[in-house]
């Protein structure tokens, strides 16, 4: 906080509403102790009430991958241990993208006690909940990369720079969504179980657990965004090529959701303090 | 140089109905173009002009509901007002809430972290003052274990400690602190006593007049969101107590 001089009498001027949000952003940037330490004690909560902690939603998805995997490689007739990775690191990614936009719409809504009765920067709600994830995907990280070293499947040598960059981009856009869906499902309550069930669906629409190749039509993959980031992060793991197109949409995505979240967040600002009560 | 200025401050609390907090409701309301008889707003304060500077120990008097709350949210800056603007300086601790941020799974050291950041300080700050803390709130090794497993006492204690462990610029409580707590020594008020007077600006919403007499001189009496009176804190505890009387 730095000292501002006052002038009596002279209103402060009104700011732009991306610059509201972008200063807001960086005081939130600066408060990373503090959401990233809120982050972790999640984290470390869920340690406390079981040893594996999150490790139970790891082995809840590996038992489903492989569920999944035994049934879908018989159905498309597919080689059970190419296709196993395939949906394995599928939902990997799927379980990233769907909890970010999720929970996004309870990162404001579900914080009313901290936002009536601190100043802090409002941007760090949506830190901490992008931090939580991150987390979680660090820990169901693990029994993918032991199946892929297991299965000996070779990645691209591009995939040490393009799969990370995938995952970078899902993470920046998951706090972008957050800024401006987060607040949004404050002020509408109908909202967030709507996303819920829309992401369900998505989870269906989305080649997590089939192969483009399968379906006669490419519609559910050329109109559906998050195919886009699942490609960017598989397929350079499964040693195939990325299109320089998906990178190409997935760089459009972002700087249209950056800017919706700027504006957006910019303008609901000032009334979230209000919508969460 | 801490200092706190609200010109003409309005505040309207909106009220939503069951429909107007959906979106559905509300695209159906305006695909009718009707007006929106679902949102009630509350008027909770009306036309505040206030200025207080460094040494400023300033009461918050009134009736529940006549915006002390809303006052000292303005204030912080967490309520931007409807109307009229606030202009601030210098780092500002809002206690309204003593357990906020206290998790009963994390032990009292990683709370005192988690609450220290809350109120704006940084790690290493409370790394510092961790010890000092512990000690006040004689938790002994007990700071080590998990909040859940202390007494109600203890948790007390240890929430006070953390929250008067700061130096703000600006301090604004609700309903004092520390008050409902039964096991309030001679040793916590002298520690509460130091904190509200390191405070450069004290802004202090209470009911009770001896807390009010004790730690300001100046006193706001409001009524419906209306500054009814400004003035020396005995004058304004008398004016407070004759307006209730002849209602």
């Amino acid at each position: 906080m730095s000292a501002t001089a006052i002038t009596p009498g002279s209103p402060p001027e009104v700011k732009h509403p991306i610059s509201v949000a972008l200063s807001d952003i960086r005081a939130g940037w600066q408060r990373r102790q503090l959401w990233w330490m809120i982050a972790y004690q999640d984290l470390i909560a869920q340690y406390r009430r079981s040893r594996i902690g999150p490790f139970w939603i790891t082995i809840q998805m590996s038992a489903f991958v492989l569920g999944i995997s035994v049934v879908y490689a018989g159905l498309f007739r597919q080689d059970f241990t190419t296709f196993l990775p395939y949906v394995a690191i599928g939902f990997l990614v799927w379980g990233l993208i769907s909890t970010s936009v999720v929970d996004s719409t309870k990162a404001y809504f579900g914080q009313a006690g901290y936002i009536r009765s601190t100043s802090l920067p409002l941007s760090i709600y949506s830190y901490r909940t992008v931090a939580s994830h991150v987390w979680t995907f660090a820990h169901n990280v693990v029994p993918v990369v032991i199946l892929l070293v297991l299965l000996r499947v070779v990645p691209s040598p591009w995939a040490i720079i393009l799969t990370p960059l995938g995952v970078i981009a899902i993470v920046l856009n998951a706090f972008f969504v957050c800024l401006w869906l987060g607040p949004v499902c404050a002020r509408y309550r109908d909202i967030a179980p709507f996303v819920a069930s829309a992401m369900q669906l998505m989870m269906f629409i989305t080649p997590v657990f089939w192969m483009v190749d399968s379906l006669p039509s490419r519609a559910a993959v050329i109109w559906n965004p998050f195919a886009y980031f699942l490609e960017a992060v598989r397929a350079p793991l499964l040693n195939e090529p990325v299109r320089p197109f998906v990178w190409l949409v997935i760089i459009s995505i972002t700087i249209v959701n950056g800017f919706v979240a700027l504006v957006l967040f910019g303008r609901n600002r000032r009334w979230i303090a209000y919508w969460v009560g | 140089m801490a200092s706190i200025m609200l010109s003409d401050v309005t505040v309207d609390i909106p009220i939503f109905g069951v429909s107007s907090r959906n979106a559905k409701g509300t695209l159906l309301r305006h695909l009718k173009r009707s007006v929106d008889y679902d949102t009630v707003w509350i008027r909770a304060l009306d036309g505040v002009d206030l200025t207080l500077k460094d040494g400023d120990r300033i009461g918050l008097i009134g009736p529940n509901g006549a915006g002390k709350s809303t006052l000292l949210r303005v204030m912080g800056g967490i309520l931007t007002p409807t109307a009229g603007y606030v202009q601030s300086s210098g780092d500002i601790a809002t206690m309204f809430d003593l357990g906020l941020g206290m998790s009963y799974d994390a032990t009292g050291r990683e709370n005192i972290m988690i609450r220290g950041m809350l109120l704006g300080h940084s790690r290493d700050e409370m790394v510092s003052k961790a010890a000092e803390i512990t000690e006040f709130a004689d938790l002994g090794d007990r700071i080590d274990h998990p909040v859940r497993t202390y007494s109600s006492g203890m948790v007390a204690r240890l929430s006070f400690s953390i929250s008067t462990a700061i130096e703000p610029e600006i301090l604004l409580l609700d309903e004092g602190i520390g008050t409902a707590d039964a096991q309030f020594t001679a040793r916590a008020k002298e520690r509460l006593n130091e904190f509200m007077l390191r405070a450069g600006i004290l802004v202090l919403a209470s009911h009770s007049d001896a807390m009010l007499e004790e730690f300001c001189d100046q006193a706001l009496v409001l009524d419906r969101g209306r500054v009814t009176f400004l003035g020396p804190v005995g004058a304004a505890l008398r004016h407070y107590h004759a307006s209730r009387e002849a209602q």
